[in-house]
């Protein structure tokens, strides 16, 4: 019996090794090309999971994408830095990976000069832009993740902006006549999260008693930069999705510590409980000093008989031990991408979402779905109740604040603004005593290659040399078009429809056409593709905007 | 000096003669000679000073060094960060007093400083006797019994020795876990290379004096010569290294902590303090200068009282 399973699998194992070369030199088994040369990838069917059917250029200007259930906020999807368009060619000539990482080459008003590795990245205007040229001949991106050292930067005029001035630092540039701050409006959300399938956290009352314990108000005032809020919920207030109705747990000390008793009586625990709480060092708009915040939980919470140790991780670490479900009890946060529930609470409590808070509560999952495939807003409110309520009782996390952050620029910089996404446009600002533009942010780049990158640091930096189908208003959340001109949709909000812009040319002279539009977000939903390279091939934002990668190997 | 015979005094007539009052021993002529050199009594009452600071933190602290002032009687506003407040240099008397003011999670600066001494002092008294004793005992055995012995024991502190010693403490921590009392057995570690060196050269030295080939001839075993013997003899410059190295450890320890290896939050402790506080260098400067004053002075007190040892135990140096 084994002698013959071994051998029959043996046989299944060299046909398939001799397949493989084969296949990999043929088109993609989902992928059409019609005479005239246009590009259809589509799937068999819906059943994958996924949320795209197909997409198709239908001629040179137009591409169709066909999904297999409504979806309202597919443009605000679209218009996301991941799916900036890139040339098939390249894409080709790079095999997915490579030079798409570190020379990224798109439409976008400047384009690449070099990347000095670890110093700076200097960015070219592109003369041939189809829109208004950039003002300034050259940008340079430049970073710092000490605040001091940024504002000194600002502070010398070796730097014409800089972003997130430490929250001490900001009355300094308020109060100095050769600087200007801007705030930016806090569409994040910084919370607490808490993994249900590691003790003592898997008992409710224990999650529920960290949201009676933590005085918000307090960390908020103390902690936070003007123009920051306590967050009553996931939702901020100005996206769709919040529900005002859904009112928080109050800051109850006493509530908690009864709460405590109470779970540790249904056994398992004694009290105080000893766990390790973990952040990465970073500074992000949602949580602009971790260490401080984290020393103040500590300080909160054994007050109500939870006795934390602090552990600091590395960024990517952090980030990898919370999503595989490692962390018991972490601090991590959430700015917007586009504006809608779907981008907050789907990506963290929808079934797609990683494991960063052990197993889902299909009493958040559930709504979470009907209400992402209505198109209605007035239809799909009641069910973001439902949903925001079923995590508030079940605490998959702790919503702390809302992070106001902002920019400190030099004062003579004009058409200074800041983006409450996060993606500032440099084309349009013009820094009087030079022709070149410096930005200094608080970390390089992972890559620019963004469709496998989730790091803000990085999206900016793409968003100034690759654009997307439509785009973000600047300063704005709207969206607006761009690479596409127009497009519509079918009533049942299942076909969408977007035409190019005719006489769009990449930075290397090519035209841009529907083949590149198609190949651009193909070669991210088929795992099977070739080209589903990237940095980590994780592709985090396909699967988390659009549910599922088309022949996604099985976990 | 000279006696008589009888072991009288004598006076002596030359042009530097003093009167010698009582016989005279070798520790005695140092510890007078250290009390002359005012740069080391300076270093004395520095390391006496942090001493006491130390023992009575209790009674000197003016709060909870943990405690954050938020919502505390007195307290309003924001308090992050708040600079110093004296009633007598000024500060409204309606605010309560911040000796050194407030850090970043509105804890009172002074009294974490205080706090601070008595795990600066213990690290560094404990790193510096731990690596004495096991270095001693390496470099005694070594010296002594010589041969592949020796090549075994000093090949090994060869290689110790040859990693820079904070990028090994790092090592030693990161496989330990961080935490002080890895980061102080990582600082012991590190220094132990150098005592077993010391150790070695001084048993080198010792053994072939006569007295030790007197001892063995009259039948003493290996450990009462090395211990009783040798071991008395070769005190003076592992007595000068660890006075020294007791200002190394503290700022290694220091050092450590700073960059996040060392005491854990919210444990009060100097590298830490600067270290939450190093981004705020020119918004609220009481916050980084103070614990890295505190830093200076002891790792000065130290090194001055070694300096001091050195001159002063050295019996070659010539001295009236």
């Amino acid at each position: 019996m084994v002698k013959r399973f071994g051998l029959g699998m043996l046989l299944i194992l060299v046909f398939v090794a001799l397949s493989v070369p084969v296949l990999a030199q043929d088109a993609p088994a989902n992928m059409t090309v019609s005479d005239g040369g246009l590009i259809t990838y589509a799937a068999e069917s819906c059943d994958y999971g996924g949320e795209i059917l197909s997409i198709e250029a239908v001629d040179e200007t137009t591409v169709k994408f066909t999904l297999c259930y409504a979806d309202p906020a597919f443009p605000s999807k679209v218009a996301f830095a991941a799916f900036g368009i890139r040339s098939s060619d390249q894409l080709e000539a790079t095999g997915g990976g490579g030079d798409l990482l570190s020379a990224p080459m798109g439409t976008g008003p400047y384009m690449l000069d070099h990347w000095d590795l670890g110093n700076e990245i200097v960015l070219t205007r592109n003369d041939s832009y189809w829109g208004d040229a950039a003002i300034e001949s050259t940008l340079i991106f430049r970073w710092n993740s000490e605040s001091a050292q940024r504002l000194t930067e600002l502070q010398a005029g070796n730097v014409s902006a800089i972003d997130n001035p430490g929250a001490l630092d900001i009355p300094v540039v308020q109060g100095d006549p050769n600087l200007q701050f801007l705030p930016r409006e806090g569409t994040n959300v910084f919370y607490v999260g808490m993994n249900n399938t590691i003790a003592p956290f898997d008992n409710v009352k224990v999650r529920q008693a960290v949201a009676y314990g933590v005085d918000k108000q307090r960390i908020v005032d103390q902690f936070y930069p003007p123009g920051s809020s306590v967050a009553d919920q996931f939702m901020p207030t100005s996206i769709f999705g919040y529900t005002p109705e859904v009112e928080p747990f109050p800051y109850d000390p006493e509530m908690a510590r009864q709460l405590l008793e109470e779970a540790a009586a249904e056994g398992g625990f004694s009290l105080p409980i000893e766990t390790t709480i973990s952040y990465r060092d970073v500074v992000r708009g949602y949580l602009p000093s971790p260490g401080v915040v984290a020393a103040d939980l500590q300080q909160q919470l054994a007050a109500i008989g939870i006795n934390l140790t602090i552990e600091v991780q590395e960024s990517g670490t952090f980030l990898d031990n919370a999503s595989a479900g490692r962390l018991p009890i972490f601090l991590l946060g959430w700015g917007a991408d586009y504006p809608d529930a779907t981008n907050f609470l789907d990506f963290h409590f929808g079934v797609g979402a990683n494991d960063s808070f052990g197993t889902k509560h299909p009493e958040i999952t559930e709504p979470l779905q009907a209400g992402a495939r209505l198109a209605d807003f007035a239809e799909r409110y009641p069910y973001y109740i439902e949903a925001n309520t079923a995590i508030r009782d079940l605490v998959p996390m702790l919503p702390v604040a809302h992070g106001g952050s902002g920019i400190a620029y030099k004062a003579g910089v004009a058409g200074a603004h800041t983006s409450p996404l996060g993606n500032e446009n440099f084309s349009i600002m013009d820094d009087p005593t030079s022709d070149t533009f410096v930005w200094m942010q608080n970390a390089e780049p992972i890559s620019m290659y963004c469709s496998d990158e989730t790091d803000g640091e990085s999206l900016r930096a793409c968003e100034q040399v690759i654009e997307s189908l439509l785009a973000y208003e600047v300063g704005g959340t709207a969206v607006v078009p761009s690479l596409a001109e127009t497009y519509e949709a079918s009533e049942d909000l299942t076909e969408w429809t977007f035409h190019l812009r005719p006489g769009v040319t990449f930075h290397d002279g090519s035209a841009l056409d529907s083949n590149d539009v198609v190949m651009t977000f193909a070669v991210q939903w088929d795992a099977a593709n070739p080209l589903h390279v990237g940095r980590s091939g994780a592709f985090d934002y396909f699967s988390g905007f659009f549910a599922a990668f088309l022949n996604a190997p099985e976990s | 000096m000279s006696t008589t015979t009888t072991g009288k005094p004598i006076k002596l007539d030359s042009a530097g003669a003093r009167q010698l009052a009582r016989p005279s021993s070798l520790w005695m002529d140092s510890m007078r000679y250290l009390f002359r050199n005012r740069l080391a009594v300076i270093g004395m009452a520095i390391i006496l000073l942090l001493i006491i600071i130390a023992l009575f933190a209790p009674t000197i602290a003016t709060h909870d060094p943990l405690q954050p002032m938020i919502g505390l009687p007195g307290h309003t506003g924001r308090l992050q960060a708040k600079a110093p407040c004296i009633h007598l240099l000024g500060c409204p008397a309606e605010e309560v007093e911040h000796y050194l003011g407030l850090d970043l999670n509105a804890r009172d600066v002074f009294s974490r400083i205080v706090y601070g001494s008595r795990v600066s002092l213990i690290v560094g008294f404990l790193a510096v006797m731990f690596s004495i004793v096991v270095g001693t005992m390496l470099g005694m055995i070594s010296g002594y019994f010589g041969r592949w012995v020796d090549n075994l024991v000093m090949r090994f502190m060869d290689v110790l020795l040859a990693f820079p010693s904070l990028l090994l403490a790092i090592v030693i921590v990161t496989v330990l876990g961080p935490g002080l009392q890895n980061a102080l057995l990582a600082i012991s570690i590190v220094s132990i290379p150098v005592y077993a060196r010391l150790a070695r050269a001084q048993v080198l030295a010792v053994k072939e004096y006569e007295y030790i080939t007197a001892n063995r001839a009259l039948g003493a075993g290996p450990i009462r010569i090395l211990f009783f013997h040798i071991f008395p003899n070769s005190l003076t410059p592992l007595i000068v290294q660890g006075t020294l190295g007791i200002g190394g450890a503290v700022l290694e320890a220091a050092a450590l902590s700073f960059i996040g290896l060392g005491a854990q939050p919210p444990d009060p402790e100097w590298g830490a303090m600067l270290s939450e506080a190093r981004s705020y260098v020119f918004t609220a400067p009481h916050m980084v200068f103070f614990p890295g004053f505190a830093i200076m002075i002891t790792v000065l007190g130290f090194n001055l009282l070694g300096d001091g040892m050195r001159d002063a135990l050295d019996p070659r140096l010539n001295r009236i």
